[in-house]
């Protein structure tokens, strides 16, 4: 069974010295498939003017198109030398679900694309005994050359973005929720064999643990890179569950990509089947359907429809600068919510950070929040709430349950986290066992 | 003759039974059979006894007897020997109980010494560039205080590092236990009050602080007024509520608000101490015009730092980096930790020398 990939983390990176970096690639008008697609788990589908079509098996990839996979393909560079894999992270580490990348013609005819976001797999598939394979990858301003030395190396490419958790204004700065910039990572993890990272000014010689396995960049620290005793944890094959899992989503996908799109978002939506609501809505944010996305948050009937639009909007937002603009214009345009309100909103979506958690007033705040705000806040305070006080998660909420049923549920977490106190540590499992 | 030997054979006995609880340790000889066995060539290793063409006879007997008290009393001189052996062992036994309870003490990691490199770690990392939360809230510099008024006590001196009055005024101080900030009440005429608060409740708040401060500069401030201090904060903050709550005010003027709240709420502790006055005047708070006078005004009167006012974070920022400037000049702690300051290494070469 081939190996899948479906976690990686670039979480622990350390400070490292700046690097100002930029590298422009030159690209030539627009050419032929640049790669080819060779096989599609689930959907494969590109963005056109029409919206969005699929992509099937055997078809070339166009040149600056952007090719979205839903959940998972494998596509060849037109020199045959490197299998890129579009893969899918299921988790809540990283801020990235689906992958996307754009190829773009280079002038030295070395494999080049843009990894828009997501995690990908680049295996160096050259037949002869030894054959090196060299592919181009753009990230924003980034621009770094991999070699893959040997046949049968791979590496794993991430990208993704976040903006800034707090609620701390800037020192003389205007408030956060009007800052536009999350912070953006990028960075490449070898998992076999050998590659070289040409970063643009810097060549690093990698190989797969143990050793210097990781690059990291990103935009606040700048470069880094790691070394790893083993691989880290999340890289791993798919468990039995996980699986069958994967299985259902592509079912779901490619019944989706094979037809209209939007109409087929809205059937899955007013399904029965959590898996076909939550794909729903990881798609709407797959397809930069905004719209859709946040009426998934208003969504009054179903809960995991607006966990999940929380979860898909919050990765949605640190895509790139300019999101939550956008994100802020369609609340305006829609005059459903105030100024304030949307402020609100921004702010809860950001999150917030290590010295807003040890402050009574935030969990006062959310508390607050879950009695009378509109139903996105609501849904957001307590999504909060669950993460910031796991000792709570046993009271019973529904955001989208009468005002009677909200109020009590906002006393027991009156109860739980006092005012002027800092909610209590989250139970062992050990006495969760016992039933405490 | 006969009755001398049973004499002899009685005193052995009687000299067996004597010897007590050492019964045990005595080898056992295993006495000579009263009869002789048959002529026999006795199996390799074997006692060979009663041997002899008559095979034992009444002489035979009195010389075992004779033989049997001699082996006694040489067994219970081996006795004795091997009691002392045992006893030279509960000795060595007690020793080396010492020896392992002064090893223990020497190698194990007690409470004290987890304690003292808890403290280590903890000026390392106030020296080594510490979060901003960490300065402004006091904590950074309420770790290094103690450790280089130590080293200033010890005789270390480092070299004058001037600090501006504009810092020193900045600075605000608790004497450690929950007595509240008055750094608040150190600007009650330029106050922001956050926009969330604005109204007639805050401007009653507003005059009610000021009027509490300048009753505390004279004095102990009335029990009435601060009852309505309290009270008057209280309004203001469900005030701020509900606010929030009707979608007036959005999360981030929310918490401004509440967090300005707060402190006027410790300002409000701080006034109900009776010394408050002095504080607010200047005369108990930090003095001097270098990093070392400041310390030694703060560790004589046994002051800490409170978090600083919003505004002045710079101003501890400047003073933590005082600290650490010090720091490095004076000493650093056993933590392993070393800084290398410049590398002009110079090499003597002894023949030349």
């Amino acid at each position: 069974m081939p190996r899948r990939i479906i976690w990686f983390t670039l979480a622990g990176i350390a400070t490292a010295a700046f690097l100002a970096f930029t590298v422009q690639a030159d690209t030539l008008v627009q050419g032929e498939g640049l790669a080819t697609c060779v096989k599609v788990e689930g959907a494969l589908v590109e963005e056109t003017k029409a919206g969005f079509k699929q992509i099937k098996p055997g078809q070339k990839i166009p040149a600056e198109t952007l090719v979205v996979g839903l959940p998972e393909a494998d596509l060849v560079t037109s020199d045959g030398k490197c299998e890129i894999r579009l893969l899918v992270y299921i988790g809540e580490e990283l801020p990235v679900t689906e992958a996307a990348v754009i190829f773009h013609t280079s002038v030295d005819k070395v494999p080049e694309f843009t990894l828009d976001r997501g995690v990908v797999a680049v295996k160096n598939v050259v037949k002869a005994e030894k054959g090196v394979a060299v592919v181009r990858i753009r990230a924003g301003k980034q621009s770094w050359e991999i070699t893959l030395r040997d046949p049968g190396s791979e590496v794993l490419v991430a990208r993704f973005g976040r903006h800034e958790p707090g609620t701390k204004l800037f020192q003389g700065g205007p408030k956060k929720e009007f800052v536009d910039e999350p912070q953006m990572h990028f960075g490449v993890l070898v998992v076999k064999g050998h590659a070289v990272v040409n970063t643009g000014t810097h060549t690093y010689a990698m190989t797969a643990p143990p050793g210097p396995a990781m690059a990291a960049w990103d935009s606040a620290t700048g470069l880094e890179i790691k070394r790893l005793e083993s691989m880290p944890e999340e890289v791993r094959n798919l468990e039995p569950a996980e699986t069958e899992k994967f299985k259902e989503i592509c079912v779901i996908t490619s019944k989706l990509a094979s037809g209209d799109i939007g109409k087929g978002i809205d059937e899955l939506l007013a399904s029965d089947n959590v898996s076909k609501r939550r794909v729903a809505v990881a798609c709407m944010g797959a397809f930069d359907d905004l719209p859709r996305l946040w009426a998934a948050m208003e969504n009054a009937k179903h809960e995991d429809v607006r966990e999940q639009a929380i979860h898909t909007m919050r990765n949605w937002i640190g895509r790139k600068p300019g999101q939550l603009t956008k994100l802020q214009d369609q609340l305006t345009k829609e005059k459903k919510y105030s100024a304030v309100q949307i402020r609100t909103i921004t702010t809860l979506l950001r999150g917030f950070d290590d010295t807003d958690r040890r402050e009574p007033v935030i969990y006062q705040l959310l508390i607050d929040s879950l009695e009378v705000a509109p139903l996105p806040i609501r849904q957001l305070a307590h999504w909060h709430l669950e993460r910031l006080a796991p000792a709570g998660q046993k009271i019973a909420y529904d955001a989208g349950a009468d005002e009677a049923a909200r109020r009590r549920a906002a006393e027991q977490w009156r109860q739980l986290i006092p005012s002027g106190q800092l909610p209590p540590p989250p139970p062992k499992k050990d006495d969760v066992k016992k039933g405490k | 003759m006969l009755k001398r030997t049973i004499s002899l054979l009685v005193i052995a006995l009687l000299w067996h039974v004597a010897a007590g609880s050492a019964a045990a340790q005595y080898y056992y000889a295993a006495p000579r059979p009263a009869v002789a066995p048959a002529v026999v060539a006795p199996p390799v290793g074997a006692y060979p006894f009663g041997y002899g063409p008559y095979g034992g006879g009444p002489w035979s007997g009195a010389a075992d007897m004779l033989d049997a008290y001699g082996n006694v009393g040489i067994d219970m001189e081996k006795a004795r020997v091997i009691r002392e052996q045992a006893n030279q062992a509960k000795l060595e036994t007690q020793k080396k109980t010492v020896d392992t309870v002064a090893y223990e003490r020497a190698n194990k990691y007690w409470y004290t010494d987890f304690m003292v490199d808890v403290d280590a770690k903890q000026i390392q990392f106030a020296m080594n560039k510490p979060p901003m939360s960490e300065v402004v809230s006091g904590r950074s510099l309420n770790v290094l205080l103690p450790w280089l008024d130590q080293l200033m006590s010890k005789g270390a001196s480092g070299p004058n590092i001037p600090l501006d009055p504009a810092i020193v005024s900045a600075i605000n101080i608790t004497s450690g236990s929950d007595q509240g900030n008055t750094g608040v009440l150190k600007e009650l005429n330029t106050l922001d009050w956050p926009t969330a608060t604005i109204g007639p409740d805050q401007q009653k708040l507003d005059s009610l602080l000021k009027q509490a401060t300048n009753e505390a500069m004279k004095g102990q401030v009335p029990s009435l007024t601060m009852t309505a201090l309290d009270k008057q904060i209280n309004v203001v903050n469900d005030d701020v509520r509900k606010r929030f709550q009707k979608d007036e005010v959005d999360t981030t003027d929310y918490l401004l608000a509440t967090r300005f709240l707060d402190r006027v709420k410790e300002a409000s502790k701080a006034l109900r101490q009776p010394n408050v006055g002095k504080s607010l005047s200047g005369q108990s708070g930090p003095q001097g015009s270098t990093v070392e006078q400041v310390i030694y005004s703060m560790a004589s009167k046994g002051l800490q730092f409170a978090p600083a006012t919003p505004g002045h974070e710079s101003d501890y920022v400047a003073l933590h980096r005082a600290f650490v400037n010090l720091g490095l000049a004076i000493g650093t702690p056993d933590t392993g930790f070393r800084m290398r300051v410049g590398t002009n290494l110079v090499t003597v070469d002894p023949k030349k020398s």
